[in-house]
């Protein structure tokens, strides 16, 4: 006996009272934002709600962020969410970006690597001058929240007094990190020399379009669910 | 064969007017005609023409005229001419006719010309062509759209266009990755980029 309801398109409605296994084997993607909250299995039967208590977490946020995940087509709910589950979004994008730097960009290097082994000197230089100006683009992108907009949001939420209001000017200077991934796919794709390991470069294409999967949830959740709550909680310190 | 939509680019009325008439009937239908290739980039009925028949033009703007307007690399393009002759700037087209030829070899070397173009390397819709190249490579050294503008002496416009073309082609948007596209398929020399 199933414990989720089945909407109109036969997907997986997410809730509370479905079963963590039940929510994996809904998207198996959602695996790595328990990883990256750092909730350890096993979860034996518990439900998503059980879990999220276990972990502090309120439910409503973590099925939020599933969504943003797992169901790109659906519009992100705010009604039930407030400025008070405005750290546990931090806490998720801070882990995130921990996640970028310390699980995914090194498994790309290393499948870059692999790949390059076979090419001539010439093309391995260039291509792995061109990962690197990438990595240090990333790298640049995510210090830049670590250390501007991150801490802003904190010192909103600790009450301190403001002169000038930031998120908007935050949100404009988000500069689309997504551009020369999707090159690096296409020189692979199309143009990398014959040889290159199949293998390899299929192992190598698949981590990069994963990546920029989870890129584009990211920003999705940056700009849609974190920069209201910011919002709100501006005008709450201004008010 | 459907209904083939000509342009035809020409300053001579009673050539063009002589040219629609004899077309009259056939499965060819002249829709526009201009005075100068300069023309073709806001010719509103281009995008729905099949062939453009270049005249007495053809000759002054040369051989690389078919890299220079990029209006003509996915058309049939057919150059008329007014004597018989073997010249350099014929060799970009799909087929060339003759003003004094009879309304059935006029549309014999249509018909030709047609079958000619799809197999003609500018159609292929991924191949860069030998403009796009030429902006690629400067886009690879570093430079920027206005300075492309006046090295390749084309409007900002039309090297955005090229971008444009460029990005879609190769499914490469960054600098950076143009240039390591331009240095994989040997378009340039390492030594003459900044990576």
């Amino acid at each position: 006996m199933n414990s989720y309801k089945i909407d109109g398109n036969h997907e997986v409605i997410f809730s509370q009272e479905m079963t963590v296994a039940e929510l994996l084997d809904a998207d198996y993607r959602l695996l790595s934002i328990l990883e990256r909250l750092d909730m350890q299995l096993p979860f034996g039967d518990i439900s998503v709600g059980q879990m999220c208590e276990r972990y502090g977490m309120s439910a409503e946020l973590f099925l939020t962020i599933c969504r943003i995940y797992a169901k790109v087509e659906d519009d992100i709910v705010l009604e039930r969410l407030s400025v008070d589950d405005l750290p546990m979004v931090l806490r998720f994008l801070e882990s995130s970006h921990s996640y970028y730097l310390d699980v995914v960009l090194p498994r790309i290097e290393r499948g870059i690597d692999e790949v390059l082994a076979l090419c001539d000197v010439r093309q391995r230089l260039l291509l792995r001058r061109f990962y690197e100006g990438y990595a240090s683009e990333i790298r640049e992108h995510l210090a830049y929240e670590e250390s501007v907009m991150f801490p802003y949001m904190k010192r909103l939420l600790a009450g301190e007094k403001i002169d000038n209001p930031m998120v908007d000017e935050c949100m404009d200077n988000h500069t689309d990190i997504c551009e020369k991934i999707d090159d690096m796919k296409s020189i692979i794709i199309k143009y990398l020399p014959e040889s290159c390991s199949i293998h390899q470069r299929c192992g190598l294409l698949y981590d990069i379009y994963t990546m920029r999967e989870d890129l584009s949830h990211h920003t999705r959740l940056e700009m849609e669910l974190l920069a209201p709550l910011a919002l709100e909680a501006e005008r709450r310190v201004k008010l | 064969m459907k209904k083939q939509r000509i342009v035809i680019v020409e300053p001579s009325e009673i050539v063009c007017v002589g040219l629609t008439n004899l077309l009259q009937g056939s499965d060819f239908e002249v829709v526009a005609r201009l005075d100068s290739v300069d023309a073709l980039e806001e010719c509103h009925l281009l995008s729905s023409a099949d062939i453009v028949i270049v005249g007495s033009q053809a000759a002054a703007v040369g051989a690389n005229m078919r890299y220079r307007y990029e209006a003509l690399q996915s058309r049939t393009l057919v150059i008329m001419v007014s004597t018989v002759r073997e010249d350099e700037f014929l060799r970009q087209a799909d087929g060339v006719i003759n003003i004094y030829d009879n309304k059935t070899k006029l549309i014999k070397k249509l018909q030709t010309a047609v079958e000619q173009s799809q197999t003609n390397p500018y159609s292929d819709s991924h191949e860069l062509s030998e403009r796009e190249r030429d902006v690629l490579i400067l886009v690879a050294k570093g430079m920027a759209n206005k300075e492309i503008a006046d090295e390749l002496n084309i409007s900002i416009h039309t090297v955005m266009s090229h971008r444009k073309n460029i990005a879609h082609k190769t499914g490469i948007k960054s600098v950076a990755g143009l240039t390591v596209y331009a240095l994989l398929n040997n378009m340039l020399e390492a030594s003459e980029v900044n990576i």
